[in-house]
């Protein structure tokens, strides 16, 4: 785009994936920047629950208390949220959890690759997150499920305007799901790269952006966090109203 | 197409104008959080029993912003 | 700039449907292995940690039940205690009043017919004293009728 070439400046480079394995070619399976980095979050999930908790120590050391913070938040969350019920999907929430917020988070590192700001990513568990809970829905309460969408409080006029209003809003909860995340992934490195050219181009005195960066960077570390618990709580609460459609 | 340029420029444009419903969002969530805090500082025992659901609230708002935001981003790169 | 396909350094690599067979392939592999790490070691590991420390608290609250259950029967016996030594106090100090009353009643009887006692000797002894005085009024008064009749005959 040339109106960067003055700059150089190319906010969305940090995105492309490319094969870092397995030959030039991107191919369906061959391991690339962003497999990378999911394997070294993994790595660092495995450090903070498995190695940083392997004492099974009854006062919590530093990083067990860590785990057993993140363990006991979303339990909470899914217990105040989704009921006891939900519960059973534990598991699979904390999964989630974990898996973007670790993503997040190590995106934050220099060169590092964020994993959660490809819409394919958060689209994929955004859409999972929607066909599980559908399934559980109708599972759980056969084609009373349907009732969410009859919201019999409402006076009878106005039920089926609110019926179409409630159907669409359904079925764009897996689009804004993972639009939310991926978007606001992007944004904030984009606007930290951003800050980034204008440092690299104005050289040694720049020192507005590099406040800046550093500005944009602690409210990251905060949306960061932010995003990864509010793609929890609304998975909670699709499960929610999957589990108790009544009201 | 009648001209290269002038459709470029006209996705710049819309871009650019679809980016002002972030500002509506940001006003939501503002909105949100500061009757949150409102009513918090009133009666603040109850406010901890409440903060998922500001959360719950903000990203509904915020979410009709990343609309706008999508749709800017879909004009610049994807038409 | 408008092309969703090719790669080059100005578009937006999110929009690169090419790919997305890569990118969910993977994140599908990573997800699998996860969700196995925290169904196998995470949550067996978390819930032994909780229902360890479950337990201990559970069974120190019984142990604090346990003691305050013996703290009210010791209390219990104390209540017991001063109600008993309450009800000696209350016996000794009725006898104590009892015996003092007896005694004032008959050092009071003792000190009456004392009194009466001696007012009737003191009562005795001035009669005798009256009768005694009246004598000797009449004894002087003759002896001094005497002497002045002996004192007019000798100055003839």
């Amino acid at each position: 785009m040339e109106k960067q070439s003055a700059f150089n400046i190319y906010p969305m480079d940090q995105f492309i994936i490319e094969p870092i394995l397995m030959g030039e070619n991107l191919e369906w399976y061959s391991f690339t920047n962003q497999a990378l980095w999911m394997l070294i979050s993994l790595a660092a999930i495995s450090f903070v629950f498995i190695y940083g908790s392997r004492k099974h120590q009854l006062v919590p050391g530093r990083l067990q208390s860590v785990a057993e913070l993140m363990y006991f938040f979303i339990r909470d969350m899914i217990i105040d949220i989704a009921g006891q019920e939900g519960l059973r999907y534990f598991p699979y929430i904390f999964t989630l959890f974990i898996l973007i917020l670790f993503g997040n988070v190590l995106g934050l590192l220099p060169y590092s690759f964020t994993y959660t700001s490809h819409i394919a990513v958060t689209g994929f568990l955004a859409l999972s997150v929607f066909i599980a809970v559908t399934l559980i829905g109708f599972l759980k309460n056969g084609f009373g499920f349907l009732s969410l969408f009859w919201i019999s409080s409402a006076p009878l006029a106005l039920r089926p305007i609110l019926l179409i209003i409630e159907v669409i809003s359904y079925f764009v909860r897996p689009v804004s799901h993972s639009i939310r995340l991926a978007g606001n992934m992007m944004a904030g490195h984009a606007v930290i790269k951003v800050f980034a050219g204008f440092a690299g181009a104005l050289g040694l005195g720049a020192i507005a952006p590099i406040f800046a960066i550093t500005a944009v960077y602690g409210l990251e570390m905060l949306v960061v966090v932010i995003q990864a618990y509010v793609f929890t709580i609304l998975t909670c609460v699709y499960l929610n109203d999957a589990l108790h459609p009544g009201h | 197409m009648v001209d290269g340029n002038l459709v470029e420029m006209g996705k710049l444009i819309g871009a650019g104008l679809a980016c002002t419903g972030m500002g509506g969002a940001a006003i939501g969530v503002g909105h949100v959080v500061g009757n949150f805090l409102s009513g918090a500082l009133r009666n603040p025992s109850a406010a901890s029993g409440q903060t998922a659901t500001m959360f719950i609230g903000i990203a509904f708002a915020e979410a009709l912003g990343i609309f706008s935001f999508l749709v800017a981003l879909l004009l610049m790169y994807a038409m | 700039m408008a092309s969703t396909s090719n790669n080059d350094a100005v578009g937006m690599p999110q929009l690169d449907f090419s790919t997305f067979p890569n990118q969910i392939f993977w994140l599908v592999v990573f997800c699998v292995i996860l969700f196995a790490i925290v169904k196998l070691f995470i949550i067996p590991r978390m819930e032994d940690i909780f229902a360890n420390r479950r337990k201990i608290i559970d069974g120190n609250i019984a142990k604090a039940e346990e003691i305050r259950i013996r703290i009210s029967e010791i209390e219990k016996q104390i209540e017991e205690e001063i109600g008993k030594a309450k009800a000696q106090c209350d016996d000794i100090m009725n006898t104590s009043a009892n015996n003092v009353k007896e005694q004032m009643s008959i050092a009071l009887e003792d000190s009456k017919t004392a009194t009466s006692q001696l007012i009737n000797e003191a009562q005795g002894r001035l009669e005798e004293l009256k009768d005694g005085s009246e004598a000797a009024i009449k004894k002087i008064s003759e002896e001094l009728a005497n002497e002045i009749i002996s004192k007019i005959s000798r100055g003839k």
